[in-house]
This record gives structure tokens, C-alpha cells and sequence, in this order.
């Protein structure tokens, strides 16, 4: 029962040395931050980025994984992703991720899995590039940001990609990047301890109210950060689909939509956990670490132990039954 | 347990009874003296007022998308008692809800907060079983505030200070409130939060989410900012209620907490978040008995107090239905979380 990570992040050397021909011309500003790493700092973008070793070097990761106990890994890109870059040049990082990690299944065929990285901000180029890398080894999912450059996710523009994926029987992992509400946030961390979940919560909403899920029927959506705000909430919205004439097109309660999505595990709770499970079922939640995030977890496989009343049967599903159906392995 | 969309569970035969009163601690009035000064005042100081089709005042802020209308459910005294009745709720604790009044200059301010509180404790005083009073407060103006405090706190029926989750965009934690909570501790008042124009809307214009994710959202910000900004430490004494059951906060917390191991913004913690849970209260305004049992197992049904919003639309109608609906509660936990804590929060006696 190999164990699937289905939350990490990285940075290939192949889109950071794009990054670093292009990216000034295209308005970005490369600096050196105290420990050494390299930091960018993108127009639009808030935080400033930095490409640590140890989400850059392959080799390293790959010895982490095995130090962590996790056998396969889907990897994705994070913040500062592609969204604030002209078409061409978010085109252009896309493919340069896209390649690269079709390139690490390759050398690593049983542990390196990749997503799909697409220029949101340009639709029509974003089908194109799917329809490229998803021929690609080892593509086994769309990666996408919880808004794109400030359009919720149920933005029309972006439908013909869902309809692509769901063709392609390519499923979703949504991903925070920029979480709204900044000003309120800049102290003690709040951005990313309150903001990333939050980002998740608007993420589901969005896409359940918006209809994405209705039109699209097949199609899978990973919610990071264990769902975030949003599976605690669920009796406002449902509450909301009751009584208010915005939602008046709504067919069935939110809380019907709850098992269309996967959650992964990172609550950093493991009390939490077990409500999540309860509540979704255990057969929709996955492994996740957030590698190689401050914020992320070590030994995901071993955390999840500490979940109280977790059977046999729900670590299988949890560790790598439901992330071997979600990614179609 | 998954989610039952059958109603049939909310249904009973004949209503329980209870030795302790039902105690509704998020009820929202606006008082016909409150809505007299806007009527003359609001438009010299860069608000409107108008009525709507039906009538009812309607107050707008020339900067601020939502209106704050004002039905007479949420307005006349004698119509709110009969629904009351129909509810099964036996006393509310009423507090204000938007615009508030940090839009208005101080001065301003002060005297909306003045009528108010006035007509607040006049209610309690005409219905004293019925009816307790929040204490509105010109928190942008603390100079104001302080002395505020100190005239309300003195008439019957306050039982709580009123505050929105920010003040004008500034979070809780600010420096410059921390009069306020010293006097509130001081005086053994508690404080009752609400959210007020929140954050991120330019992210929730559609779908009510501006209601239905920003409003819990304040409440997960505000708790954040009172542990992390160091004010429940600095008043150990202070009571506060967090409406909508505490939005995210609770179930953020493991999150907040590995920040705290982990986070140069946070090495200033003493102790995990999570130890400050039971420093709050949360009341029961979920909409979802599920949640609401994991809430309860999360952080003691001693912590839980009944609300229901009443009467936006967002409102539980029958909130002490939605209680017994909770699974598995028994007698006991019902009394504690309908009338037993309030009482004890809000210094209510038994009748």
C-alpha cells in the first residue's frame, strides 16, 4: 500500500532559470533574501517568493521522501505560480513546469507524479497547453490557484478548461495563492493561518454555487488544507440556498456537494480530522504535507495515526486508496 | 454522521420544557429613537435614510454596498415579544447590528450610542424578563468609549458591551481598545461580537457570500487577533462571545497552532491557541446539528450559549428546535445551552 503525497510542492531549476531570463522583462524583481535563496518579487504578486534547495533539488527531495515514509509524490508548483505574467510568458513557465515534471516521472516513474500547470489568466492557451501535457508521462492532474488573478474559479472564461478536464478525466487540485482580504491580515501570520483556508471555503462555494459542479458532473476537485473553512460552514450555506434570492438557482442543498470534493489532511488537527471524516467519509479524504512549507507536515503517513478511533481500513483508504482513485493510478 | 437533508428530525410533538429561561443572546433590534436621529442626523453626517417599499427605514453608507433595513420585527417591541412566544424564546439579549456607529463621526458617534443604549435599557426596564441590553460603544473614538461605558454599565439591564469584529478595518488587538477591555474586565461585563462590513468582499460580491463565508469569517479574525494580539492574556478576566459559533476559529486552530511552534511572527506565545478555546463563548448559530455537536464535543457544552440572529433573513426560526435536534444531547446539556450559561454570562436570574 504505497503511500501518496498529494500536496508538495516544486520548483523545477528549469522555470527558475526561465524565470530568471524572462521575468525582469516582464516586470519581475530578483534579489538575494537573508539565508541565501534567491527571492522574487512579482507584479501584483503580495509575498515575496524564494525557491529553497530543498523544493528545487530532485535528489533531495526524493531522499525526504523516503526519510518521511511517503512512496509517490504529485508534485505542483505554489505561489507565485504563472497568473501575474503576460499570456505568453505564463504560457511559456506552464510549459517549462509541465515539461520538467513529465521529465522527473520519467527518471522516477513510481515516485514522481506531476500536475498540470496552466496560463488561467489566458483560457484559450490554457486548453491548448492541457491538451499538450496531458499527453505528457506521468500528468495526472490540473493544478490551479483558488482565484485566478481575483476572478473566483466559477469565472466562465475558465469553463472550457473544466470541460477539458473533465474530457480528459483529469482531476483538479486547487491550491491558495494571494488570499483575499490582506489588509486585515498582516500581522501574526494571519494571512497564510487564516487566509489559505479561507481561500479554500470561497474556492468551494464558488464552484457550487457557480454551477462548475453541476456542469461538469465528472469532474474531481481536491481541496487543500483539509477543505479549509469550507465543510464547517456548510449549514450557513445550506441555510443560504434556503432563503436567499441569490441562490435561488440552486437544485439541491450545499451540503449535497460536500462528497464531490477530496480533502486533504492537512488540519493539523488530528480531533478535526476524525469530524472531517465523519462528516465527508473517509472514502474522500487523501495524504497531504505540504512539503516543503513551514506550515506543512512531516511524516504525513505517521501523522495521521494520531487520528482518534482510525480503523485499518480508513488509514488504506487515506493513505493511498483514495488518492489512487482520484488520480486515476 | 453524514448530513440528513430530512426536516422531519426538527419536527417534535409537544415542546419540551425547561427549568431555566430560553435565553436568545443574538437578537438584533433597532430602536425607533435610534432610527428618529438617523432620520435628522444621518444625511449631515455623509449617511442617507430612506424607506423601502414596504416602508421600512433603510439607512446606506455612500461608500458601503450594503443597506441596513429596518423591518418592524426588528423595530417595535410588542411585535418582537409575540414572535418570542412563537419561538420559544423567553429573553433576548439585544444588541444592534449594521451600520453600528464607527461610520459616524465621534461626536456622532457618541450620541447614536447614547440613544441606543438609552432606549436599551428602557426595553429591559418595561419587560425586565423579556428583554436585556448591549452597550454601544464609539470604539473609534476610545476617549469617548471609556466614559460611555461607565454611564451604561450603570442603567438596568446592560449585560454585555456590543462590538464589531474590526473597527473601521483595525483589528481587535489595536492598542488603542485596550481601555475599553480593561474597563469591560473591570466592570464584569463581557463582551458580545458581531461582524460588520467584512473583509474580502471584493471576492464575495456574488452569491450572498459576502453573508453567508464573510460574516463567520470576522469572527475567526477577531478570536485570532484577541489571542494572538495578546489581549486575552493581558485581561484574563475578559468574557467574549463569538457569534456564528465562533466561524472558522475552532477549526482552524490546529493550523494557529503549529504557527505558534513555528512562526517568527509568533514566538511572542506563551501557550498553544488552542488553550485559549474555553476563554471564549460560541453561540449555536450553525444552522447544521452536526456541527454543532462537534462544537460542542470540541469545547464544552459550558461554553455554548443559544442564538438565532433573529430576524435577518439569515435567521433560525426556531432556534430552541434547532438545539434538540443537536444528536445526543441530553436534558441538561439543553438547559445549559439555552438559559444556564447565558444566565450566568449575562447575570440573569432565575424567575
Amino acid at each position: 500500500m504505497p503511500a501518496i503525497d498529494t500536496h508538495a510542492h516544486w520548483f523545477p531549476p528549469e522555470w527558475i532559470a526561465l524565470l530568471h531570463a524572462e521575468g525582469p522583462a516582464n516586470g519581475a524583481a530578483i534579489g538575494i533574501n537573508a539565508k541565501g535563496h534567491e527571492t522574487i518579487q512579482l507584479p501584483g504578486v503580495a509575498l515575496v517568493s524564494s525557491f529553497p534547495t530543498d523544493m528545487v533539488d530532485l535528489d533531495i527531495m526524493l531522499r525526504n521522501m523516503n526519510e518521511w515514509h511517503v512512496d509517490v509524490r504529485a508534485l505542483s508548483l505554489t505561489n507565485p505560480m504563472v497568473y501575474w505574467a503576460t499570456p505568453a510568458f505564463g504560457l511559456k513557465l506552464s510549459q517549462a513546469f509541465n515539461d520538467a515534471v513529465a521529465a522527473a516521472h520519467t527518471a522516477y516513474p513510481d515516485r514522481i507524479l506531476g500536475t498540470i500547470m496552466l496560463p488561467l489568466q489566458a483560457p484559450d492557451l490554457a486548453v491548448q497547453e492541457l491538451n499538450r501535457a496531458s499527453k505528457l508521462p506521468g500528468m495526472r492532474a490540473v493544478y490551479m490557484a483558488m482565484h485566478v488573478s481575483g476572478n473566483n474559479i466559477d469565472h466562465k472564461p475558465l469553463w472550457p478548461v473544466y470541460a477539458r478536464c473533465e474530457e480528459l478525466g483529469l482531476p483538479l487540485c486547487l491550491h491558495p495563492v494571494n488570499p483575499l482580504g490582506i489588509d486585515r491580515m498582516r500581522d501574526y501570520h494571519m494571512r497564510n493561518l487564516c487566509g489559505n483556508p479561507t481561500e479554500a471555503g470561497i474556492a468551494a462555494a464558488s464552484l457550487i454555487f457557480g454551477g462548475v459542479l453541476d456542469a461538469f458532473p465528472k469532474l474531481e476537485v481536491l481541496l487543500p488544507h483539509a477543505g479549509g473553512t469550507f465543510p464547517w460552514l456548510i449549514g450557513r450555506y445550506d441555510r443560504g440556498v434556503e432563503v436567499r434570492k441569490e441562490l435561488k438557482h440552486m437544485k439541491q442543498p450545499a451540503s449535497a456537494y460536500l462528497r464531490r470534493f477530496y480533502y486533504d489532511t492537512i488540519s493539523h488537527h488530528p480531533g478535526i480530522m476524525r469530524y472531517l471524516i465523519d462528516l465527508v467519509g473517509a472514502d474522500r479524504v487523501v495524504l497531504g504535507s505540504d512539503y516543503n512549507f513551514d506550515v506543512g507536515y512531516e511524516r504525513p503517513s505517521e501523522w495521521i495515526e494520531q487520528i482518534p478511533g482510525l480503523t485499518a481500513r480508513e488509514r488504506e483508504l487515506i493513505c493511498s486508496e483514495n488518492a489512487r482513485r482520484f488520480l486515476r493510478l | 454522521m453524514p448530513i440528513r437533508h430530512s426536516k422531519t428530525s426538527r419536527q417534535r410533538k409537544s415542546p419540551a420544557r425547561y427549568s431555566v429561561p430560553v435565553i436568545d443572546t443574538h437578537a438584533h433590534w433597532y430602536p425607533q429613537q435610534f432610527i428618529d436621529v438617523l432620520d435628522h442626523e444621518a444625511a449631515d453626517n455623509g449617511a442617507s435614510m430612506s424607506r423601502n417599499a414596504k416602508g421600512a427605514p433603510v439607512f446606506k453608507l455612500p461608500h458601503i454596498e450594503q443597506r441596513s433595513v429596518m423591518p418592524p420585527l426588528m423595530v417595535d417591541l410588542d411585535l418582537m415579544r409575540r414572535e418570542m412566544d412563537k419561538r420559544r424564546v423567553d429573553t433576548m439579549l439585544l444588541s444592534l447590528t449594521n451600520p453600528m456607529v464607527y461610520w459616524a463621526p465621534p461626536a456622532f458617534a457618541l450620541k447614536l450610542s447614547q440613544t441606543w443604549n438609552d432606549a436599551s435599557t428602557a426595553a429591559h426596564t418595561a419587560f425586565p424578563d423579556r428583554f436585556i441590553g448591549t452597550i454601544m460603544l464609539p470604539m473609534h473614538a476610545p476617549e469617548l468609549a471609556v466614559p460611555e461605558l461607565e454611564r451604561a454599565a450603570k442603567m438596568p439591564g446592560m449585560r454585555a458591551v456590543y462590538m464589531a469584529e474590526a473597527i473601521n478595518g483595525v483589528n481587535l488587538h489595536d492598542k488603542s481598545f485596550w481601555p475599553v477591555y480593561a474597563k469591560c474586565e473591570t466592570l464584569n461585563l463581557p463582551i458580545a461580537l458581531h461582524p460588520l462590513y467584512p473583509c474580502g468582499q471584493e471576492r464575495m460580491g456574488e452569491f450572498f457570500m459576502r453573508n453567508l463565508l464573510g460574516n463567520p469569517y470576522e469572527a475567526g479574525i477577531a478570536a485570532c487577533s484577541l489571542v494572538l494580539g495578546g489581549v486575552m492574556d493581558a485581561f484574563p478576566k475578559l468574557k467574549v462571545l463569538l457569534p456564528h459559533a465562533g466561524g472558522p476559529f475552532p477549526w482552524l486552530i490546529g493550523r494557529i497552532d503549529y504557527g505558534i511552534k513555528i512562526r517568527a511572527e509568533l514566538k511572542h506565545m506563551k501557550k498553544p491557541a488552542s488553550k485559549y478555546l474555553r476563554r471564549f463563548y460560541y453561540d449555536t448559530v450553525t444552522h447544521e446539528p452536526q456541527i454543532l455537536r462537534y462544537l460542542i464535543d470540541f469545547v464544552g457544552e459550558d461554553r455554548i450559549v443559544l442564538g438565532s440572529d433573529y430576524n435577518q433573513d439569515m435567521c433560525d426560526l426556531r432556534p430552541v428546535d434547532f438545539v434538540e435536534s443537536v444528536p445526543n444531547l441530553t436534558q441538561k446539556q439543553r438547559e445549559i445551552i439555552l438559559g444556564a450559561n447565558a444566565m450566568k454570562l449575562l447575570k440573569v436570574r432565575r424567575r
